[in-house]
């Protein structure tokens, strides 16, 4: 009878044996494709994004630091950055709670040949931890010789794939087996930053409008097709798909909008109601701002005389032509007399000219001359002064540089008699606008008065014109090698 | 001692045996009929995440190529996406390859276009092209020419794209569904239920 008992307890002893290593090989491979799941969709999925993440919050740094060359140019590539040339190295910062690393190189690669605008190119990486169990995920293999996940997410798990196989920066050059000290994965971006120009329409004002008279009008053309014509009435007219441009912008509700307006007009709650008067869109829910104006750095040095302008007429030709980028400098500490100028030879000449304090001179800007006048002090002015033999806006552009403190008045001030054809850029200044000219151009300004019944042409050319006063990306590509 | 010896090496009697017999073949029985059911249980688990791995695949891979594209078009049925994509890198047979065999494998430095809509960002004179689409239980990925197949299922993985044309962008809206081996009836709210959805914009202004 023991004999028996014995072997009862042996056979429940195999059963439950049995039954414990089947159910336990269940959950070992349960808890085996679950981990390593996980891992796969927790860690490698969340650290391909975090690398993209990095990669670009160091593009957003670079971006940063290429604005600055425009709003700040004393503190644009300043502290942390290496720079060499056009080459400016990003330091390597370490950001998050899960250690995402990012370092960005920004390169100044091609100068606008109209305005001699730098361009940059900011290539970053960024890099986050592969967190978990240092292994592929079990899905990887979509077939014979077909990779799937790892395919997509490069994990560098003892050594950093992409400088063993194609150098540091991407070009072949110096491949060397780089081990890492811990898995990784870093993703590539290059962003291409361009310049923003300031006259994309004809009035901007970023305070209160007034203007213009009751009969006056504003419309467009584009002086790439020919001299102005009025055709915005005409959609027969080819020239008419650039003929209701003549936009006006108002960064305050505080706006009274005389006269016919062939173009669109917004205003930052505003109450401006669709007319007859005005032939585009009304917005009036348009918020924007105009950051204050900074005297350009890269400026060459400049030329050694004259220094001032104020008593006789100066007849200026600059001993070169210079370029779009490098124009002939000269820095004046007064314009109060009539100063023109002549191209060299006949060729296309490129002159800047800084005045330190008011410009109340006739300016004579010769046909083939591209003149940029920067002025820290006020503009007042006949509206003849405006002197543009070419007739074409983009070849007088007047730069009011903002003044240190924000509570000084600055002001630009144009009488008649007379027509013109220029450009303003004062974001910081008051404009006052009288008569009734006939002007070809663009104004950037802090508030605008004019009560004139002007004929308004904004040149439709004038948008990819001027100095920058910005950036914005441009382009976004990945290197996903 | 012999008899005591015999009794005891007795065998049972036949309705001991098919008592017995009968009740190990309930147990057998039962614990065959659960393996196999827990087996089958793991199998559709397994292949469910599985398949949920591939849907992660296809969204991230989309994204990227959306990211990074230049212009997004979806087919009719949804289910072929094309992208063009800048073509970044120089590649073997490309003009600046043929001129200098050394810059194949390194990146292009653009070109600058004016256009009506503004300035351009060019790589090179050409685009990549980049086809997402469905061959049988596959998902391929076609970029010029070259086919890499990112998801492979025999759950009727199916991917449905749409892409939303706005002034200056473009966005991608993805959703794909899959059909579980578990289902109630194969109802639509099992396929449904696997749902993910993901949305990608063009970081570049939209070209077409």
């Amino acid at each position: 009878m023991r004999g028996n008992k014995r072997n009862e307890q042996g056979n429940v002893l195999i059963c439950a044996l049995c039954t414990i290593v089947v159910l336990s090989l269940i959950g070992a491979n349960v808890l085996r494709n679950c981990t390593t799941r996980f891992n796969v969709s927790s860690s490698q999925v969340r650290s391909w994004k975090e690398s993209l993440f990095a990669a670009e919050a160091g593009g957003d740094i670079a971006y940063a630091e290429v604005r600055k060359t425009v709003l700040d140019p004393t503190h644009a590539f300043g502290a942390g950055w290496t720079n060499s040339g056009a080459k400016h190295v990003g330091p390597v910062t370490t950001f998050g709670s899960n250690g995402l690393v990012t370092s960005t190189v920004v390169d100044l690669f091609y100068y606008d040949p109209a305005t001699g605008n730098p361009w940059f190119r900011a290539r970053s990486r960024g890099t986050a931890p592969v967190n978990g169990l240092p292994r592929t995920g079990m899905d990887d293999r979509m077939g014979a010789g077909t990779r799937g996940d790892s395919l997509l997410r490069k994990i560098d798990f003892k050594t950093d794939h992409y400088i063993s196989t194609y150098g540091p920066n991407g070009d072949g050059v110096d491949k060397a087996v780089v081990p890492v000290p811990s898995p990784q994965i870093t993703r590539r971006i290059e962003q291409i930053m361009a310049p923003i120009t300031p006259f994309e329409a004809a009035i901007k004002c970023t305070g209160s409008f007034y203007g213009l008279g009751s009969a006056a009008q504003v419309d467009s053309y584009n002086s790439k097709n020919g001299p102005y014509v009025f055709v915005a009435n005409n959609p027969a007219d080819p020239r008419y798909k650039d003929a209701r441009s003549g936009s006006v912008m108002i960064g305050t509700p505080v706006a009274e909008v005389n006269g016919m307006l062939y173009g669109n007009i917004s205003t930052n709650g505003g109450t401006i109601r669709p007319s007859q008067y005005i032939t585009g869109t009304v917005d009036n829910n348009v918020p924007f701002t105009c950051p204050p104006l900074k005297m350009p750095t890269d400026m060459p040095v400049p030329q050694p005389s004259p220094t001032s302008i104020t008593s006789t007429e100066v007849n200026l030709t600059p001993p070169t032509a210079g370029t779009p980028q490098t124009p002939t400098y000269y820095l004046l500490s007064a314009l109060s007399s009539r100063v023109i100028i002549n191209p060299v030879s006949g060729q296309q000449t490129y002159v800047a000219i800084r005045v330190t304090g008011d410009l109340t001179a006739r300016v004579t800007v010769k046909n083939n001359v591209h003149l940029k006048i920067f002025v820290d002090g006020n503009i007042d002015v006949k509206a003849r002064d405006i002197d543009n033999e070419s007739n074409l806006a983009a070849n007088l552009q007047y730069y009011s540089i903002s003044p240190p403190n924000p509570a000084t008045t600055q002001f630009i001030h144009i009488a008649p008699p007379g027509n013109f054809a220029a450009t303003f850029y004062a974001p910081s200044a008051d404009v006052v606008l009288n008569g009734n000219p006939d002007l070809i151009g663009a104004i950037v300004c802090k508030t605008f008065y004019g009560n004139g019944n002007t004929s308004w042409h904004y040149d439709r050319a004038l948008d990819t014109e001027g100095d920058a006063v910005d950036y914005r990306i441009a382009s976004y590509v990945e290197d996903i090698r | 001692m012999k008899r005591t010896l015999l009794r005891r090496c007795g065998a049972f009697t036949l309705t001991e045996m098919l008592v017995a017999m009968a009740a190990s073949s309930v147990v057998l029985g039962t614990t065959l009929t659960s393996s196999t059911s827990l087996q089958k249980s793991f199998n559709a688990i397994d292949s469910y995440f599985a398949t949920h791995m591939q849907q992660i695949r296809i969204v991230d891979y989309l994204s990227r190529d959306v990211k990074r594209g230049l212009i997004v078009t979806t087919s009719v049925d949804l289910q072929t996406v094309t992208i063009t994509v800048p073509n970044y890198i120089v590649q073997p047979g490309d003009p600046e390859a043929i001129a200098d065999p050394t810059k194949i494998g390194t990146a292009r430095t653009p070109t600058i276009v004016n256009t009506p809509s503004g300035p351009q960002v060019n790589y090179g004179a050409t685009t990549s092209t980049v086809v997402y689409s469905i061959n049988g239980q596959s998902v391929l990925r076609t970029e010029n020419g070259v086919v890499t197949t990112i998801a492979s299922s025999t759950d009727q993985l199916v991917p449905q794209t749409t892409d939303v044309e706005l002034a200056n962008t473009e966005y991608t809206k993805t959703s794909i569904t899959f059909q579980p081996i578990f289902t109630l009836g194969n109802s639509v709210a099992a396929r449904s239920g696997t749902t993910v959805f993901s949305t990608a914009y063009l970081r570049n202004k939209r070209r077409g």
